[in-house]
């Protein structure tokens, strides 16, 4: 995401790295080297070692790929959010995908980049995230519209906050998003900074990742395995 | 229409609905009044005296009467034993089980011979006889023969001709016949003169029995109607009650115009006196389904009250006394069902409450009237008035049925036309819902298959040429220390084969229909670049409804023409502004298109090899997509205007 936002950080940002790709990983390392607000936290290549480091490695943000040759990254990323709910993970894909990414943002990741060109964007979107703003296209955007339309309470009933739908803010700047207006020129029409519209953005993947629990051990509960 | 006019229209439709029920209250009450008007017109006595000036006609209210033990046509002599009597007089004979005569004697003076016939008009003569005038045969009431006939609420009319009068003493002689068990009766006579006589025997005819007739015919027809509804609606009994007493009663009207009874004299008599009775309980059984309530045990007691008089009339075993009893009582009772049946008129609507209230008080007072009149045993020139307010009675009341059976015949029309527009809204419906289920299948299908599809380029070239690239870039860092970033030949060439594949990918991603989408996708795809070429770019878009044409291969082909005017830009024009447009122009239908227009504020397209073959491709895909592309070019300002056919039907 171009919109950096300045924030005062005394300590930079641990970044634990899950690639399969040697010459990848080493890109990352060099791109994170290269930035002085990122430092590397660890490095690992397949998901024992990313789960080894889940449980006891320190770091505030996972660079996660999703094909490891043992296990799933979707598996990584739930574990993840269900053990550390302040670490912010970030997808690494090809083609930045709707149905890649969606997954991903449903099993708690917050942002995701795509590997050709993550020398030039990795601090910029990490800085980003940690600010409390993720990325998101047009296609995305869409999507979350149409899953929430889906979900939505039955319109009899007063809508609770923070029920899991979507505010009308949020529907708002999702609506500008899947039109192809930049956070920038949505800020600009809702008279909100870049920063709380990047924001709106994180919050509405979180609502779809509690979203998606609570709809999984509702599915869970119906089949009968709760 | 609107739904306010249609409530508009459903408002005076109820209005007028109202005031037709009013209306016909009015009628009725009206045509009550009338009745009334005419009885009492006709039954105010005519004043007795001598003729005069003023009043030409005579009015013979004093006789000479004379009985005989048997019956004889003889013109009885002095050894009679006439004696006087005034009229009316009322006689019996001497056996129950004979016919019996009797004789009247009326003398009256007139001053010389009339030139003109002169009228007699006879108010009541039961049951036949003849008259005659000096001793002359003048005409027959009736047959003096079994079975006599029912004369008993006809008024008699007769002309004598002038040659049968004579200047001073003239006599009427008049014989009468009767059965034994019945009572003969002559009213006062009266004599006049033809123009005053005839319209007044006519009045009373027309308002005794023609009236009567045409009311019986009326309630006739209502009653086989209602037998007909019943007979479709056996559940509904009120409607069976209710046609039993209109039958009953056009039966029972027959005693005041038929000439000859149905059945045998005796009979008659004993189904007239048990009649009312009988009406009664029918009424009663009507009363009680009108009222939706049911009373075993009154209803057998109430039978049983009528079965139990009737036997006893048919016995001849019924006091005289006890007659007029046993009829007083159906009329109290008649007046609580008469009650009940206001109320739950009541409850319906006012209109029938009103109607039934004032019918049924009409019905009781008339009735009262009726049985007062008959209970005095005598004659009198007052009219019995129940055969009018029974018929008004079961007009009022069929009328109500009427209504009432119409309006649950358009109720259930109404319920059934709502029924039918539901069950086709549901068909419609369903339908619709099929096709949803067999487009959202397709849809379904093709998702698997796109998701297949973009996991295995994903997985497997994407990832590949990715990992080839990064291979490319380190081996391009590591020949070359002093590499400043930009990609070589090799990784130009597969940046290039990745950002082809991310389009195709992109193509296939849902976008359901919204080519708003389909470009801010291209914009996000291209946003570093841009931002690194120092590019501003403007998105001067309208929204455009959804386009059912954008599918994966036409968003392919807009995607790769805006690609390549983007590039066009960024490679060569040296722009710093690009202005992205989007908009509709015609009609859905017809000749709607939308077009994407580029404009930036480069140095206009230098006539290159490359960018020639580069537009020709573009005019390609836009030829593809049935539609064009136009390219106006200077320095300064070049717009690329992609236009093409949305495909829309004409909108419902």
């Amino acid at each position: 995401m171009p919109e950096t936002v300045e924030l005062p950080q005394e300590l930079p940002t641990r970044i634990l790295v899950v690639d399969d790709d040697d010459a990848f990983r080493e890109t990352v390392c060099a791109a994170i080297m290269r930035d002085d607000t990122l430092v590397l936290a660890e490095q690992v290549s397949n998901a024992e070692g990313a789960r080894e480091a889940i449980a006891h490695g320190e770091f505030d943000v996972a660079l996660i790929d999703l094909g490891l040759p043992d296990g799933n990254g979707i598996d990584l990323i739930r574990e993840i959010a269900a053990t550390r709910p302040e670490t912010d993970v970030m997808v690494v894909t090809v083609f930045g995908d709707e149905a890649h990414v969606l997954a991903s943002i449903e099993a708690g990741a917050t942002g995701y980049l795509l590997k050709r060109s993550l020398n030039d964007t990795l601090g910029a979107t990490v800085r980003e995230l940690r600010a409390g703003g993720s990325p998101i296209s047009p296609v995305i955007a869409r999507q979350l519209l149409h899953r929430f339309k889906k979900d939505s309470p039955v319109p009899s009933q007063p809508p609770v906050v923070d029920d899991g739908g979507l505010s009308e803010r949020e529907r708002e700047v999702l609506l500008f998003i899947a039109k192809g207006f930049t956070v920038g020129e949505i800020a600009n029409m809702l008279h909100l900074s870049a920063h709380t519209v990047a924001t709106h953005v994180k919050h509405i993947y979180r609502k779809l990742a509690v979203h998606s629990r609570t709809e999984a051990v509702f599915e869970a509960g119906r089949m009968g395995l709760l | 229409m609107t739904p306010s006019l249609g409530s508009l229209t459903g408002r005076v439709h109820a209005l007028s609905m109202r005031a037709r029920a009013w209306l016909t209250v009015a009628m009725l009450m009206l045509l009550a009044l009338g009745m009334a008007y005419g009885l009492i017109a006709i039954g105010r006595p005519a004043p007795a005296g001598v003729p005069s000036a003023a009043s030409p006609s005579l009015v013979l209210s004093g006789a000479e009467f004379c009985q005989f033990p048997g019956v004889s046509d003889a013109l009885p002599d002095d050894r009679c034993g006439w004696k006087s009597v005034r009229l009316a007089k009322l006689w019996k004979g001497p056996s129950e089980h004979d016919l019996a005569d009797a004789w009247y004697r009326l003398r009256f003076h007139l001053d010389a011979v009339p030139e003109r016939p002169l009228a007699m008009y006879l108010v009541a003569f039961n049951r036949t006889g003849r008259l005659y005038v000096n001793g002359q045969l003048l005409r027959e009431v009736g047959p003096m023969h079994e079975p006599l006939p029912l004369n008993w609420n006809r008024s008699q009319y007769a002309v004598i001709p002038a040659p049968m009068l004579r200047a001073g003493e003239n006599e009427i002689e008049i014989q009468q016949r009767a059965y034994g068990w019945d009572l003969g009766w002559l009213a006062p006579i009266r004599l006049g003169s033809e123009e005053e006589l005839r319209p007044v025997w006519q009045r009373r005819v027309f308002w005794q029995n023609d009236l009567v007739r045409l009311l019986g015919a009326c309630t006739g027809a209502i009653g086989v109607f209602m037998l007909g509804v019943w007979l479709g609606r056996r559940k509904d009994a009120m409607y069976f009650w209710f046609g039993c007493v209109s039958l009953l009663w056009t039966a029972f009207s027959l005693d005041y115009f038929a000439y000859m009874p149905p059945v045998t004299p005796w009979l008659w008599e004993r189904f007239v006196e048990s009649a009312p009775v009988l009406r009664g309980v029918l009424m009663f059984m009507f009363a009680l389904r009108y009222c939706g309530m049911r009373r075993p045990v009154i209803e057998a007691v109430s039978w049983l009250y009528f079965l139990v008089g009737a036997a006893a009339i048919f016995g001849e075993f019924m006091p005289n006394d006890t007659i007029d009893l046993w009829y007083l009582i159906v009329l109290v009772a008649s007046a609580y069902f008469f009650f009940l049946q206001t109320i739950v008129g009541l409850r319906r609507s006012l209109v029938e409450g009103v109607m039934m209230a004032s019918a049924s008080m009409v019905q009781i007072v008339l009735s009262g009237y009726d049985l007062w009149l008959y209970s005095a045993n005598t004659w009198t020139d007052r009219v019995y008035l129940a055969h009018f307010s029974a018929p008004l009675y079961l007009f009022v009341v069929g009328t109500i049925l009427i209504r009432r059976f119409t309006e649950s015949h358009n109720a259930a029309e109404k319920l059934a036309g709502v029924l039918e527009q539901r069950v086709s809204a549901k068909a419609a419906e369903l339908e619709r819902n099929y096709e949803q289920l067999l487009e959202a299948r397709r849809n379904e299908a093709l998702a698997l298959e796109r998701t297949r599809i973009m996991s295995e380029m994903h997985d497997g070239i994407g990832s590949q040429l990715t990992m080839a690239l990064s291979l490319v870039r380190r081996m391009d860092r590591e020949a070359d220390p002093a590499h400043n970033g930009e990609d070589g030949r090799v990784a130009t060439v597969l940046r290039e084969s990745i950002e082809d594949l991310q389009l195709i990918i992109d193509s296939l991603e849902p976008v359901e229909n919204d080519l708003l989408t389909v470009l801010g996708t291209l914009r996000y795809r291209l946003q570093d670049r841009l931002g690194k070429g120092g590019i501003e770019l403007q998105w001067n878009v309208v929204d455009l409804p959804p386009l059912p044409m954008l599918t994966p291969h036409s968003v392919l082909s807009i995607l790769r023409i805006v690609q390549e005017a983007f590039a066009n830009c960024l490679k060569h024009s040296g722009a710093t502004r690009i202005a992205v447009t989007t908009g509709l122009r015609g009609e859905p239908g017809i000749d709607e298109t939308a077009h994407i227009g580029i404009v930036d504020n480069g140095n206009g397209i230098q006539p290159r090899q490359g960018a020639g073959r580069g537009m020709e491709n573009m005019r390609r895909r836009a030829a593809a997509l049935g539609g064009r592309l136009l390219v106006t070019s200077h320095a300064g300002r070049t717009e690329v205007l992609l236009e093409f056919p949305t495909l829309r039907l004409r909108a419902a």
